[in-house]
C-alpha cells in the first residue's frame, strides 16, 4: 500500500540509514536522498554534536525514527525514560511514524542490547500487544514492528512466527516494518520456506520496507548488515513489493559501511521493483490465524 | 514456562562468562535445530552479548587499555559487566560505574592501577561531557553573594598523572605513533565542550578550586578564600588574586558560568 494509517499516509520511496561516517558527506554535497533512517537512541540525548548534526539533516531531508531497545515483547512493562525521550525526540523530527523490533531484550532492569526471539505463544502475544498499544498511545505516533532475524525456537511455541507477527499488530492495531532480510535469515536457520512468510503477512499493515545484507556461516546465517543485498533477499523483496505495492523502503548497513554513493546505490536498486509497484494491495493474507 | 520465567532464565545464561555449549544444563527451553542444538543456538545469542558490550566498553576505554595492556583489559572488562551488566537502555551509560569500580578492585589493573584510574575517570568524564545538556552562559556580575552553576557538561578532575597527554594519541587513527609516557604528577583538568566538541584543558589549583567550590552552591565570597587556601607555598597575595581573577576571566570567556538552579525557570 503507498500510503496508509501505519506509515503517516506518506510516500517516501528508498531511503537509506544516516550513519556517522557520513555526516560530512551529506551535510558538505547535500546528495539527493528521499529520506534518512536514525536510530533513536543516538539521539535521545540532551545536547552535543549528534543532536545538533540532526538539527542541520533535518534542515535538509526527510528523517524516519528506527528504534533497537524498546523491547515491545518484554514481559515487564515498558521503560517511562525511555518512552518520554523517545516522544521528545519524534516532535524534533517529525518522524511520521515509529518503528521498533518484535522481540524482548531486558528483564528486571538489565538490559541485553540484543533482539532476543520471543516464545511464539498466546501470552507473548497478548503482552507484546498491550505494550504496542500503550507505546502507541504515549507516542501519538503510528509504530511499525519489526519481525528480528533469529537463531533460536523455543519449546513453548504455540504458532509460526509469522502467525505471531499477524496476531500481535491485529491486536495492537499497529503497522508492520517488513523485513525481508530477516524472514530469509530466520528462514534459512530454521527450516521454513521464506516466501510462505512473506506470503501470510497482512499486506494493508506494512508501511515500510526493510532490506539488508547478511553474513552466511556453514550452519546459520547471521544479520550483519554489512553486505549488499543478497539475491534471495531481493526475490523475497519483490514478492513483498508485489503484494504490499509502492512501500516506504530502507536499506540497512551497520557495519564495515562502503562510501555513501556506493550504499546509496545498493539502495536505490529497490526502485527497479518499486517502479512496476502495483497501486493497491492484492492479496488477502494467507493463513493468517493460528488456531487457538 | 510463562514469559517472565523464561526471559529471566534465558538473560541470565547470556550473562554467564562460561558459554552456553560448556553449560549442559542451559538452554533447556530451547528446541534444537536441524545443523545446530540448542546449546549452540544459545551459544550465537551469548557471543554477541559479550562482544557487543565488551566492544562498547573498548570505544568508550581507549587509554585505560592502553595503560593496563590488551590482555589485562579484556579481563578487566569481563570482571566488570559481571558485576554491572548494563541497566540502561542506551550504551553510552554502559561505563558509568567503572570508575567506582577500578577504585574498588586494584587488582583488575596490577601495579599501574592508578593511572588506570585516572584514565578510566577522564573517559568517562569525556562520555558525559559529550552529551549532556548545555546551558545559556552568563556574563556574571562578581560580587560576594554571587552564586553561580557550573555548566552541566564540565568536569573538574584531580588527577595524579598526566593522562590528558595520553588521550589525543590514542582516539588518533592510526596506531603507528608511539604513545606518550605517562607522568607522574598532579593535573588539575577541566573536561567540557564547546562548539560540540570535547575539550581537555588544564587549570592550575586556585582556578580548579573555585570552580569546584562555586559549582557546589558557595557565594563567591565564601569561595574564593577557600580557593586561596589552594594556592602553592609561596605564592605572593598579589599571584594569588591574579589568579583568581584569571579564573574568573576563563570561566566566563568559555561560557562555564550559568545561573544557579534557583534562577533557572527549568
Amino acid at each position: 500500500m503507498p500510503a496508509n494509517r501505519f506509515n503517516g499516509f506518506t510516500q517516501y520511496g528508498v531511503g537509506v540509514g544516516l550513519r556517522i561516517p557520513h555526516y560530512d558527506e551529506i551535510l558538505s554535497r547535500r546528495p539527493v536522498v528521499d529520506w534518512f533512517e536514525i536510530i533513536s537512541e543516538n539521539y535521545m540525548v540532551d545536547g552535543g554534536n549528534a543532536l545538533a548534526t540532526l538539527d542541520r539533516i533535518l534542515e535538509q531531508y526527510r528523517v524516519v525514527q528506527h528504534g533497537v531497545s524498546l523491547y515491545f515483547g518484554s514481559a515487564q512493562r515498558l521503560n517511562d525514560d525511555h518512552l518520554r525521550r523517545l516522544k521528545a525526540l519524534t516532535r524534533r523530527t517529525g518522524t511520521p511514524w515509529v518503528s521498533d523490533h518484535l522481540c524482548w531484550g531486558s528483564v528486571d532492569g538489565t538490559y541485553s542490547h540484543d533482539l532476543l526471539p520471543l516464545p511464539y505463544t498466546w501470552e507473548a502475544v497478548e503482552r507484546t500487544a498491550q505494550q504496542i498499544r500503550h507505546a502507541q498511545q504515549e507516542l501519538e505516533l503510528p509504530i511499525l514492528v519489526e519481525n528480528v532475524s533469529s537463531y533460536a525456537e523455543f519449546h513453548d511455541s504455540e504458532m509460526t512466527e509469522w502467525e505471531f507477527l499477524n496476531e500481535v499488530v491485529e491486536r495492537a492495531d499497529c503497522g508492520i516494518l517488513l523485513d525481508v532480510n530477516n524472514i530469509y535469515v530466520s528462514s534459512w536457520n530454521h527450516d521454513f520456506d521464506p516466501m510462505t512468510y512473506v506470503n501470510a503477512i497482512d499486506p494493508a499493515r506494512v508501511g515500510q520496507i526493510h532490506i539488508a545484507g547478511h553474513s552466511r556461516f556453514e550452519k546459520y546465517r547471521l544479520d550483519t548488515h554489512d553486505h549488499p543485498v543478497l539475491d534471495p533477499v531481493w526475490k523475497l523483496y519483490a514478492r513483498a513489493i508485489e503484494r504490499v505495492g509502492h512501500t516506504a523502503t530502507l536499506l540497512e548497513w551497520d557495519d564495515r559501511i562502503p562510501p555513501f554513493d556506493e550504499l546509496h546505490s545498493e539502495a536505490l536498486k529497490a526502485n527497479r521493483w518499486l517502479a512496476s509497484a502495483p497501486q493497491s494491495p492484492i492479496a488477502a493474507p494467507e493463513n493468517r490465524h493460528a488456531a487457538a | 514456562m510463562q514469559l517472565l520465567e523464561l526471559q529471566r532464565t534465558m538473560l541470565a545464561e547470556l550473562r554467564q562468562p562460561t558459554a552456553p555449549e560448556d553449560n549442559p544444563t542451559s538452554a533447556a527451553y530451547l528446541r534444537p535445530g536441524r545443523r545446530l542444538n540448542a546449546h549452540e543456538r544459545l551459544g550465537i545469542y551469548h557471543r554477541s552479548y559479550w562482544a557487543r558490550l565488551r566492544q562498547s566498553l573498548a570505544e568508550d576505554f581507549p587509554a585505560l587499555r592502553a595503560v593496563v595492556g590488551r590482555r589485562r583489559f579484556a579481563a578487566l572488562l569481563d570482571a566488570y559487566l559481571i558485576d554491572h551488566p548494563s541497566h540502561s537502555w542506551t550504551l553510552r551509560d554502559l561505563g558509568q560505574h567503572l570508575p567506582a569500580w577500578l577504585e574498588q578492585h586494584p587488582e583488575q589493573a596490577g601495579r599501574r592501577w592508578r593511572a588506570a584510574l585516572d584514565a578510566t575517570r577522564v573517559e568517562w568524564a569525556y562520555v558525559e561531557a559529550y552529551d549532556v545538556a548545555a546551558l545559556p552562559p552568563i556574563v556574571a556580575d562578581f560580587h560576594a553573594n554571587s552564586r553561580f552553576a557550573l555548566q552541566p557538561h564540565l568536569r573538574l578532575l584531580a588527577l595524579s598523572f598526566s593522562v590528558d597527554e595520553l588521550l589525543p594519541a590514542v582516539h588518533r587513527d592510526g596506531r603507528s605513533q608511539p604513545l606518550p609516557r605517562l607522568r607522574r604528577e598532579r593535573v588539575w583538568l577541566a573536561v567540557h565542550r564547546a562548539d560540540d566538541l570535547v575539550y581537555y584543558r588544564r587549570l592550575d589549583p586556585i582556578a580548579f578550586t573555585l570552580l569546584q567550590l562555586l559549582g557546589r552552591g558557595l557565594p563567591l565570597g565564601q569561595a574564593v578564600p577557600e580557593a586561596c587556601a589552594a594556592a602553592p607555598r609561596g605564592s605572593s597575595p598579589q599571584s594569588t588574586a591574579d589568579a583568581i581573577h584569571a579564573a574568573l576571566a576563563l570561566a566566563t570567556q568559555i561560557g562555564w558560568l550559568c545561573s544557579p538552579p534557583e534562577a533557572n525557570p527549568a
